[in-house]
């Protein structure tokens, strides 16, 4: 999308895409489209705010599958913010 | 001239009782929908000067206005327990009523010389109605003035009721309509605002309320069976009979009311489809033809702009919105020549970019202000080119109301269908911006409908496909939209 970045969601640092990554691999989490373990972190949306049902600090993280042949590379993990977000002083 | 009460003034009162009452309830259902009241443009969450609800909203999750919705008994309500669109429904007919008997009215009393009852001749009819107040207050009833009806206050009172608050809320009403708002903003602007239009026109229904309870007391206090019989007979006679005639018609309109109110509630399709014929053909013919010309300065931009409905809550939208709606994709296809398909970057580039800065206007009666910026529609209708049979748009969208809105009564995709004339107005615009950002997800994101001259439930939000048919009535409920089909609201919402 031309580098849009929508102010619902949070950039991630390098460290904070580590971690995500790291979650991603504790759950076994694989692409659902090509069964690939392979991804690229992207952006974070926060769902506690704007929707109901969802836990205070749950987000919906975006994850890119590295498979160049996946049909559906577009996919996404719901973490709490507490497993992967630095906190200020952090 | 001899005055007296001649029988088309009797009718007329009659009449006007009977419009004045249904007004008064559906208007006070109307007010329950959102029942906080404003001074300013934005109607800023705790900014209210009055508010008739105990409701307190959370500060850590999303909420809309539809969750801030009263429910007022059927006893001060018409027809009651939250049904904004039924209410609607009999304010607007029974506007029409009441403004056209007003007409008749008006135009017999200057043809009949009648007008002289009510109209001042000289200035000195504000003293001579003081001391008429003031001997009220000393417990004697003041005379009339030499050959007329009325005394001094009377006089006063009557004629600034007919000839003043009368129009006062016709007009406070109107200027409240998006379509007149949108084509004639100075007309808004006099009165202060849209918000200030609204309370206006709830004081003007206190002021109506309060004039009628006076009213009905001074009748009492100048002698019930004589004063009903002026009404009922045209002269002072036989006050038993009238007084009895009185409160016989009295029970006669409350009867009416719970008969009404009654069929309402039990039968909301064939009132939305018997009030809305009516209601529908004076807006297509008043209102639709009338184009946005709006143009906001920025400095007037709502710090934060009010939100209803709740967004898509499935996985596939949150994946979506994570990725930056890179996936998206708006279809537009039906009774077309040339189906297409468009990626947010598509509609980005198009070749022009139209920002707006207009008040919204929701259904419920609150605004905001806001820019918005996307594709003026009608590019998107040049390019799919629709077939001759082609009557209207369908906004298909990514929300199903009973997944997704709790406070909503109703389930299923949400959808609106606006007439295809709406593509050509000059504001009617596919947003992807909000004040120079990408649009919020509690406003739409990626893709809203802007249709400057309707009630904001018509704005579809989410949008996922556009679909152009000849005819609405197999979608659905076959009403025009998921609010029309579900809480019975109006289609073509130019008020």
């Amino acid at each position: 999308m031309g580098g849009v970045i929508y102010g619902d969601n949070r950039i991630l640092s390098g460290e904070e895409k580590r971690r995500v990554l790291l979650r991603v691999r504790e759950r076994g989490f694989a692409c659902p489209a090509c069964g690939s373990e392979g991804f690229e972190v992207g952006e974070a949306l926060p769902l506690g705010f704007l929707w109901f049902g969802e836990e205070p600090d749950a987000y919906m993280v975006a994850l890119t599958c590295r498979n160049p042949n996946c049909p559906s590379p577009r996919t996404g993990i719901r973490l709490e913010g507490s497993g992967f977000l630095l906190g200020e002083d952090e | 001239m001899e005055f007296g009460y001649p029988w088309w003034l009797r009718v007329e009162h009659l009449v006007n009782i009977i419009f004045m009452t249904f007004l008064i309830r559906s208007g006070i259902e109307i007010l329950g929908t959102h029942p906080k009241l404003y001074w300013n443009e934005h109607s800023r969450p705790g900014s209210e000067w009055a508010r008739f609800t105990r409701k307190v909203m959370p500060r850590d999750r999303l909420y809309d206005t539809l969750d801030e919705e009263e429910s007022y008994s059927s006893i001060v309500s018409m027809p009651g327990h939250k049904n904004l669109g039924l209410g609607r429904h009999w304010h607007f007919f029974t506007v029409i009523g009441w403004i056209l008997a007003g007409l008749v009215y008006v135009a017999l009393l200057f043809l009949t010389g009648q007008w002289r009852r009510y109209v001042p001749y000289s200035w000195e009819i504000f003293p001579m109605a003081y001391q008429d107040v003031v001997q009220y207050l000393s417990f004697e009833l003041p005379p009339t003035l030499p050959g007329q009806p009325f005394n001094a206050v009377q006089k006063l009172s009557y004629g600034a009721v007919i000839f003043l608050l009368a129009p006062f809320q016709i007009l406070t009403g109107a200027a409240q309509s998006p379509a007149l708002e949108a084509r004639f903003p100075w007309f808004v602007r006099m009165l202060g605002g849209r918000q200030w239009a609204r309370s206006l026109h709830f004081l003007g229904l206190l002021a109506f309320v309060g004039f009628i309870g006076v009213h009905v007391f001074m009748v009492i206090v100048h002698g019930f069976g004589q004063e009903t019989a002026k009404m009922i007979f045209g002269r002072q006679t036989l006050p038993a009979l009238s007084t009895g005639i009185t409160l016989a018609a009295a029970a006669g309109l409350v009867v009416l009311h719970v008969i009404t109110t009654r069929y309402t509630l039990a039968h909301p399709r064939s009132t939305q489809r018997g009030l809305g014929a009516v209601v529908m053909g004076v807006r297509r013919v008043l209102l639709n033809p009338l184009t946005s010309r709006q143009s906001y300065p920025k400095e007037a931009i709502s710090p934060e702009h009010r939100v209803n409905g709740k967004p898509p809550n499935a996985d596939f939208y949150k994946i979506m919105a994570a990725h930056n709606f890179a996936g998206y994709r708006l279809e537009v296809g039906g009774l077309v020549e040339r189906p297409m398909s468009f990626s947010l970057e598509d509609l980005r580039t198009f070749p022009t970019r139209q920002t707006q800065r207009v008040l919204h206007n929701c259904v419920q009666g609150w605004t905001s202000i806001g820019e918005w910026t996307g594709v003026p529609l009608r590019q998107i209708v040049e390019l799919v080119r629709p077939l001759p049979e082609a009557r209207y748009m369908v906004f298909l969208t990514m929300q199903d109301s009973g997944r997704d809105e709790p406070s909503a009564e109703g389930a299923g995709q949400f959808y609106e269908v606006v007439p295809l004339e709406f593509a050509h107005h000059p504001q009617t615009l596919l947003a992807y911006e909000m004040n120079g950002e990408p649009l919020p997800i509690k406003h739409g994101a990626p893709l809203r409908l802007r249709l400057e001259t309707q009630v904001g439930f018509k704005m579809a939000k989410w949008i996922e496909r556009i679909e152009f048919v000849s005819d609405h009535s197999i979608i659905g409920e076959g009403m025009g939209g998921w609010r029309e089909d579900n809480v019975f609201y109006d289609r073509d919402v130019g008020i």
